[in-house]
C-alpha cells in the first residue's frame, strides 16, 4: 500500500509542480504485464509455476527554459510468483542544463524502493552531478560526482552502505612542430563505507598520459608514441569483532581503617599507598593481617562493575607457605558502598591465593558500586603479613581495528613506426614497456617489455603478396617467474583470378618460463576460395600444426581440412554446406604412448524467403552431434507476426516445438503470446508466456 | 572529502545555472517535432539498360494539402541501382495521414552505342496512391521505390518509369540488421536477404551502441545524446519503452547479459567514458541498479553469457577490466598495450585490439593472462571472429580491413576508403557488414572472396551494426 501511495503522491506532485504555466511538458504513462505458466513432468513428478509481473510507469519531461530540462518518472513493479508478492517503486528525477556549446551541467537522482512480501524493505539511491566542457580550443574538463546508498529499515540495520566517487578528467590536444599530441590527466577518488561492519575503503587514483603522432618524409614514415604514469592508493579499514577481557579498573582512592566498631557504618581513611602501583612495598602505616578487623578498600570516580579484588601482600616465605597450604582462615567478608559511609555486607568471601603475584584473589558475582572493601574478621600468622596494594578487577570491551594499505605505481610507454617507402613495401616496428610496483599489504613488482617487427611486400600486385612479422614479449615478475613469448609468421597471398583467392602461411610461437621452454607451436595453413559459378561459392582450407609442451613432454601434430559450399540457385534461396575434419596425434615422451583422435563436423543451413512475408529457415547438424531445427515466420500484415519452430536433438533424445503470435493492432497497444513444449522420453515441460503493453498517454 | 567534493559540485552548478539562463541551447540539426521520411530506390534487375534520370521533387499528399519531402536534383542511374539500393532523399514533414506520393522527374537519357540519347517523359509527375500512411511526431519511415528499368521504355523514345512504392513493413526479424546513426536520432533496419534498407526507427539523440536480448525480441539502443536507452520491438520495428540512465557522461558502448539461458530479461552494461565507470541497468525494472568503477576512459565492452563476465577496455590506463556479473564486481584487471579500443572472443580466448600499439593481445579467459600477440601494420580499432575462427579487423584511422585465416595468419589487407568502426557477420549468407562512420554507409563484404560487394547509404555517422539471427 505504501508503494501505491508513494506512486500516486509522486506522480501528482510532478503534475502539479511541472505542468502549469509552461509549454513543452510531455506526459507519458504506460503499463506492461507479463504472465508465464510453466508446468513440467520430470520423473513422474508434476510441478507447476506461475508468475505475473506488472510494471506501471508515469513520466513527465519539461523544458523550464531554453537551456534547462527537467524530467522525472516513477515506475511501480509488482511481481507475483506462486502467490509470493514483491512490490518495488523506482522514482527518478533528472535536471540537465545545456547552455552554450562550451559546457553542460547535469544532475540526477534515482531511488529504488523494494518491498518483498517476505523479507526486509530496502532502499537504494543514486545521485549524480556532472560538469563537462567539450574540447575545442581549450582543454576539455569533466568533473563528476556520484553517490549511491543501500539501506534496509531494520533496527539495527543489516544493510547500510554508501559509495561515492569523484572523477576529474582533463585533456588537451595540440599540434606542435607538425606533431599531433594529446595530454591527459585523470583523477578519481573512490570511497566505500559499510556502516554495519564498520569497514571503509578510500582509493585515490591519478593518471597522466600523453600520445604523440607525426609523419615524416611526406607521410612515408608514421610515428606514434605514448607515455604514461599512474598512481593508485587504497586504504581499507575494518573493525573486527568486539572482545571482552579482564582488566584493572582505574581507582581514585585507596582506603583503609582498622577495626571500626561497625563495619557497615564507617568512613574509611585515605591510604594512597594502596593504589600507588607498588606491589612490593608495604603501605605505611602498615596493614598487618596478623590482626583482625582491617577494612581495606578501593574507591572510584563513579560506580564501576567489578567481579574480583586483588589484595597484594608482603610476607615471609614461611607465612606464604602457610597461606598457600590453607592453614589460615582470615574470615574475609565483602562490602560495597556508594558513599564510603554506609556499607552493604555482601557476605563471607573465600579468596584464592596466587603465589606468583603474592596476592589474595577475591572473586564474586559482578557487582556495581563506587566503593568496595574486604574485611578480615580474624587475624592469623606469626610473621607480619603486610598489605602492599589493592586492585579492583572488571571487564573491558574492545573493538580492534585492522588497516590495510596498498599503493601501486605504474609507468608505461611505447612507440610504433611504420615506414612505407613505396606502395609495395610496408615495414613496421614497435616497442612497449610497462612496469608496475605494488607496495603495502600486498607486494609485487613486474615488468612487461615487448618489441616486434612486421613487413608486407607486394611482389606482383594481386598475384603475389608476401608478409611477415616477428614479436617477442617478456613479463618479468620480481621474485617470481620470467615469462617470454616469441612469435613469427610468413604469409604468401595470391588472387590469380577475380574469382579465386588463395593464401599460404606459416606461423610459429614459443613460450618459456624462467628460460625453460614450456610450449611451442608451428602452424602451416592454406586457404583457397573461389566463385565456381554465379551462385556457387566454394571455400577450401587446410592447416598443419605442431604444438609441443616440453614441460609435460607431449607433442601434438594436427591436420585440419575445412570446406564451405554456398549455393544460391535463386535469389530467395540460400543453401550452405559447411564442414571440417581435424586429425590429431599426440605423443608423450614421458609415458612413451601415442594417441590419435579424429573430429568431424558438418552442417547444412537453408534460408528460403519467397516473399517479404514468409521466411523459412533450417539448420541440420550432421556431426559431431545430430540436431535438426526448422522455423517458419509469417507476417501476413505489418501488424501481425506468427512463428513456428521445431527442434529435434537425437543426441540428447529431446524434441521441442514452439509457436508464437505477436499483434500490434494500434500504436498504443501490443500483445504477444508464446507456447513452447519440450519432451524427452516421458519427461516434458510446457511454457505459456503472454505479454501485453499499453501506452496510456 | 565527500562533503567537500559535493559542496564544490553544487556551488559550481548553481553559479553556472544563475549566470547562463539566457544563452541559447545547442540544438540538433534536424527538427524533433516533425516526421522523418527516407526515400530509397532499388531494382531486382541484374542487367538493366543504362538509363539515367533526375528526381527534382518528392511530395507527400494528404487531404489537408501537400508536404514537401525533397526539392533539388538527385541523379539516378540504373547501373548504380542494379548494384545496390540508392538513397534518394531525406525530408521532414508534419505529422498526419498521407494518401499520395508524387515524384517529379526530368532529364532522362539512355545509353545507345557509344553515346547517350534523351528520352521523352510521358509525364513529369509520377503519382502513387498510398494505402494509409500515418506519420507520427518525430517518427521515421522508409519509402522504397522499386524500379523495373526493362519495362520503363516505350516505343524506344518514351520513358514511362515502371515504379512501385513500398511502404515500410517489417521483415522476419531473423533476417534483420540494425545500424545506429550516431549523427541523427534514428536507426536503420536492413533486410539481409534483400540487402536493402526496409525501415527506420526513431530513438533518442545520437544513438551509438546496440545490444539484442537473448530471445531476439528486444533491441536496446544507447542514445548518447539524451542519456537514455530505447527498447525497440524487433518484430514490429517500434520503440516500446525508454530507460533513463542519467548517471554518466559520454556513455559509449553497451553489452547485454541475459539473466538465464533463453531469458527475455537481463542486465545492460554501459560504459561511461568520462565517469570512468560502467553502469548496470536491469531490463526487468528498467532502472540503473549499480555502478562499477573500472579503468580510466572505458571504451568497449563485451559480454560472455557462458562465463557470466563482461570485459571492459580502458584506453587511458591500457588495461582490460574483467567484471563478474553475478555480483557486479571487478574480478580482475589485465594490463595490455596502448589504447585498447575493441575486444572479441573465440574458443576461450579474448582478442584485445590495441590501437596505440598496432597489436592484438590474445588473452586466455581461464588464466586471464596474455598468451600471444599478433602484430599489425595498421592500428586495429575493432574486430570479430567468425566463419570457423577467421578474424576480421578494421582500422578506423587508416580506413582498412585486415582478413585473417582461422590460424590467425593475415590473408589480405583491403582499403575501405572511409572510417570503418563496427562489424557484424551473417554466416548463412556469407556476409560481413561494416559501418563507415565518415561516409554514412554500410559496407557489405564477401569474406570468402575478401572483396567489397556493395555500399549503401544509411544515415549520418553510422556507428554500430548488429544482426539478429536464430
Amino acid at each position: 500500500m505504501r508503494i501505491y501511495t508513494g506512486f500516486i503522491l509522486f506522480g501528482a506532485t510532478m503534475l502539479v509542480v511541472l505542468l502549469p504555466l509552461y509549454s513543452y511538458a510531455y506526459l507519458n504513462a504506460r503499463a506492461d504485464v507479463n504472465y508465464r505458466d510453466t508446468s513440467s513432468i520430470i520423473g513422474g513428478v508434476e510441478t507447476s509455476t506461475q508468475s505475473f509481473d506488472q510494471l506501471y510507469t508515469l513520466g513527465v519531461s519539461k523544458r523550464l527554459t531554453n537551456t534547462i530540462t527537467i524530467l522525472g518518472d516513477v515506475r511501480v513493479f509488482i511481481t507475483d510468483v506462486d502467490g509470493k508478492k514483491n512490490e518495488s517503486s523506482y522514482p527518478f528525477l533528472s535536471l540537465s542544463f545545456n547552455p552554450p556549446t562550451m559546457y553542460k551541467l547535469r544532475f540526477s537522482y534515482n531511488r529504488n524502493e523494494s518491498l518483498p512480501s517476505e523479507g526486509d524493505r530496502t532502499t537504494t539511491s543514486f545521485m549524480n552531478a556532472s560538469f563537462t566542457m567539450s574540447q575545442t580550443e581549450w582543454p576539455s574538463l569533466g568533473v563528476a560526482y556520484t553517490r549511491s546508498t543501500s539501506q534496509d529499515h531494520n533496527t539495527p540495520r543489516k544493510l547500510d552502505s554508501e559509495d561515492s566517487t569523484l572523477n576529474i578528467n582533463t585533456s588537451y590536444r595540440f599540434t606542435l612542430l607538425d606533431t599531433d599530441g594529446t595530454l591527459s590527466y585523470s583523477f578519481r577518488y573512490y570511497k566505500v563505507e559499510d556502516k554495519v561492519s564498520a569497514a571503509r575503503t578510500d582509493s585515490p587514483y591519478h593518471t597522466v598520459s600523453s600520445n604523440f603522432r607525426r609523419t615524416f618524409f611526406s607521410g612515408k614514415l608514421r610515428a606514434n608514441a605514448n607515455i604514461g604514469y599512474s598512481y593508485y592508493e587504497t586504504e581499507t579499514e575494518s573493525l573486527g569483532g568486539a572482545t571482552r577481557f579482564e582488566d584493572e579498573v582505574a581507582p581514585s582512592e585507596g582506603l583503609a581503617e582498622f577495626n571500626p566498631p561497625d563495619a557497615t557504618s564507617v568512613t574509611l581513611s585515605q591510604e594512597t599507598e594502596l593504589i600507588d602501583n607498588n606491589r612490593n612495598t608495604p603501605v605505611t602505616p602498615e596493614i598487618n593481617l596478623n590482626n583482625a578487623g582491617w577494612n581495606i578498600g578501593v574507591g572510584f570516580m563513579k560506580a564501576e562493575s567489578l567481579h574480583a579484588i586483588y589484595l597484594y601482600i608482603n610476607t615471609t616465605v614461611t607465612e606464604e607457605s602457610n597461606i598457600v597450604g590453607g592453614l589460615y582462615n582470615f574470615g574475609w567478608r565483602l562490602y560495597t558502598s556508594s558513599d564510603n559511609a554506609v556499607w552493604t555486607d555482601r557476605g563471607i568471601i573465600t579468596p584464592s591465593y596466587n603465589s606468583i603475584y603474592n596476592r589474595f584473589e577475591f572473586s564474586f558475582s559482578e557487582a556495581s558500586a563506587r566503593y568496595f572493601k574486604v574485611v578480615n574478621t580474624a587475624g592469623a600468622g606469626t610473621d607480619a603479613i603486610r598489605v602492599t596494594e589493592i586492585e579492583g578487577i572488571g571487564y573491558q570491551l574492545t573493538i580492534p581495528k585492522t588497516t590495510l594499505e596498498t599503493t601501486e605505481t605504474r609507468e608505461f610507454g611505447g612507440m610504433t613506426l611504420t615506414y612505407t617507402p613505396s606502395k609495395r613495401l610496408t615495414i613496421g616496428a614497435r616497442v612497449r614497456y610497462d612496469h608496475t610496483l605494488r607496495e603495502g599489504d600486498t607486494e609485487s613488482e613486474y615488468t612487461t617489455a615487448s618489441y616486434g617487427f612486421n613487413t608486407r611486400y607486394v611482389v606482383v600486385p594481386v598475384y603475389l603478396v608476401l608478409s611477415g612479422d616477428y614479436s617477442t614479449s617478456t613479463v618479468d615478475v620480481v621474485d617470481g617467474t620470467n615469462t617470454e613469448i616469441n612469435t613469427y609468421s610468413l604469409v604468401a597471398t595470391s588472387s590469380p583470378l577475380p574469382t579465386i583467392n588463395a593464401n599460404m602461411g606459416f606461423r610459429s610461437s614459443e613460450s618459456s618460463v624462467d628460460g625453460v621452454t614450456t610450449s611451442t607451436s608451428d602452424i602451416v595453413s592454406t586457404h583457397v576460395s573461389m566463385r565456381v559459378y554465379r551462385g556457387v561459392d566454394l571455400t577450401l582450407g587446410g592447416s598443419l600444426s605442431s604444438t609441443g609442451n616440453p614441460t609435460t613432454g607431449t607433442d601434438t601434430d594436427s591436420r585440419t581440412f575445412s570446406w564451405n559450399l554456398k549455393l544460391v540457385p535463386w535469389s530467395y534461396l540460400t543453401l550452405i554446406y559447411d564442414g571440417s575434419v581435424v586429425r590429431s596425434t599426440t605423443d608423450s615422451a614421458t609415458t612413451g604412448s601415442s594417441s590419435s583422435t579424429t573430429t568431424q563436423s558438418q552442417y547444412l543451413t537453408m534460408s528460403f524467403v519467397p516473399t517479404r512475408a514468409v521466411f523459412v529457415g533450417s539448420r541440420i547438424n550432421i556431426e559431431p552431434t545430430q540436431m535438426q531445427n526448422y522455423n517458419l515466420i509469417w507476417t501476413p500484415t505489418s501488424k501481425v507476426r506468427m512463428s513456428l519452430d521445431y527442434t529435434s536433438n537425437p543426441s540428447s533424445d529431446t524434441e521441442s516445438v514452439g509457436t508464437g503470435i505477436s499483434w500490434y493492432p494500434v500504436r498504443r497497444f501490443s500483445i504477444s503470446t508464446d507456447y513452447n513444449k519440450t519432451w524427452k522420453d516421458d519427461d516434458e515441460t510446457e511454457t505459456v508466456f503472454v505479454r501485453g503493453s499499453l501506452i496510456i498517454i | 572529502m565527500r562533503s567537500v567534493g559535493l559542496r564544490v559540485v553544487v556551488c559550481v552548478f548553481l553559479l553556472l545555472l544563475v549566470t547562463s539562463c539566457k544563452i541559447v541551447q545547442e540544438r540538433p540539426s534536424f527538427p524533433l517535432s516533425k516526421a522523418r521520411v527516407l526515400v530509397y530506390i532499388h531494382t531486382d534487375s541484374f542487367f538493366p539498360p543504362d538509363i539515367d534520370f533526375t528526381i527534382s521533387k518528392i511530395v507527400l499528399g494528404s487531404e489537408r494539402g501537400d508536404a514537401l519531402v525533397f526539392e533539388g536534383s538527385k541523379r539516378i542511374s540504373s547501373m548504380e541501382v542494379a548494384k545496390r539500393q540508392v538513397f534518394v532523399a531525406e525530408g521532414f514533414v508534419e505529422p498526419g495521414d498521407y494518401n499520395r506520393l508524387v515524384v517529379t522527374l526530368e532529364s532522362v537519357s539512355i545509353r545507345r552505342g557509344e553515346g547517350r540519347s534523351s528520352l521523352r517523359l510521358d509525364r513529369e509527375d509520377i503519382e502513387f496512391n498510398l494505402k494509409h500512411l500515418r506519420l507520427a511526431r518525430s517518427e521515421s519511415t522508409v519509402l522504397q521505390i522499386g524500379w523495373n528499368p526493362e519495362k520503363s521504355i516505350k516505343k524506344r523514345i518514351i520513358f514511362s518509369p515502371a515504379f512501385n512504392v513500398e511502404l515500410e513493413r517489417p521483415s522476419a526479424r531473423e533476417l534483420l540488421l540494425f545500424v545506429s546513426n550516431s549523427g541523427a536520432n534514428y536507426i536503420s533496419v536492413i533486410d539481409r536477404s534483400l540487402e536493402r534498407i526496409i525501415g527506420a526507427v526513431t530513438v533518442g539523440l545520437y544513438p551509438t551502441a546496440m545490444a539484442i536480448n537473448e530471445t531476439g525480441d528486444f533491441l536496446y539502443v544507447l542514445n548518447a545524446g539524451s542519456n537514455t536507452i530505447s527498447i525497440v520491438d524487433t518484430a514490429h520495428m517500434r520503440v516500446r519503452d525508454t530507460i533513463n540512465i542519467d548517471v554518466g557522461i559520454e556513455p559509449r558502448d553497451m553489452a547485454f547479459m541475459p539473466s538465464a539461458k533463453n531469458s527475455l530479461e537481463g542486465k545492460l552494461y554501459v560504459t561511461n567514458r568520462l565517469y570512468n565507470n560502467v553502469i548496470v541497468v536491469d531490463t526487468f525494472t528498467r532502472r540503473v541498479i549499480k555502478s562499477i568503477d573500472v579503468g580510466l576512459a572505458p571504451s568497449y565492452i563485451l559480454a560472455d553469457p557462458d562465463r557470466k563476465e563482461v570485459y571492459v577496455t580502458a584506453e587511458d590506463t591500457n588495461e582490460l577490466t574483467i567484471v563478474d556479473t553475478v555480483d557486479d564486481s571487478v574480478a580482475d584487471t589485465v594490463k595490455v598495450d596502448s589504447r585498447p579500443t575493441g575486444i572479441t572472443r573465440y574458443n576461450d580466448k579474448l582478442y584485445v585490439f590495441c590501437e596505440g600499439g598496432s597489436i592484438i593481445e590474445v588473452i586466455s579467459q581461464t588464466d586471464r593472462k596474455v598468451t600471444n600477440e599478433i602484430t599489425l601494420t595498421e592500428p586495429p580499432t575493432r574486430g570479430l571472429k567468425g566463419f570457423g575462427g577467421r578474424m576480421f579487423v578494421v582500422s578506423r584511422r587508416e580506413g582498412m580491413i585486415t582478413f585473417f585465416s582461422s590460424a590467425d595468419v593475415i590473408t589480405r589487407i583491403l582499403r575501405l576508403d572511409g572510417e570503418p568502426v563496427e562489424l557484424a557477420t551473417d554466416e548463412t549468407r556469407n556476409r560481413l557488414y561494416i559501418t563507415d562512420y565518415r561516409d554514412g554507409e554500410l559496407i557489405f563484404i564477401d569474406p570468402i572472396g575478401e572483396v567489397i560487394v556493395k555500399e549503401i547509404v544509411v544515415g549520418s555517422k553510422p556507428y554500430w551494426v548488429v544482426q539478429l539471427d536464430k
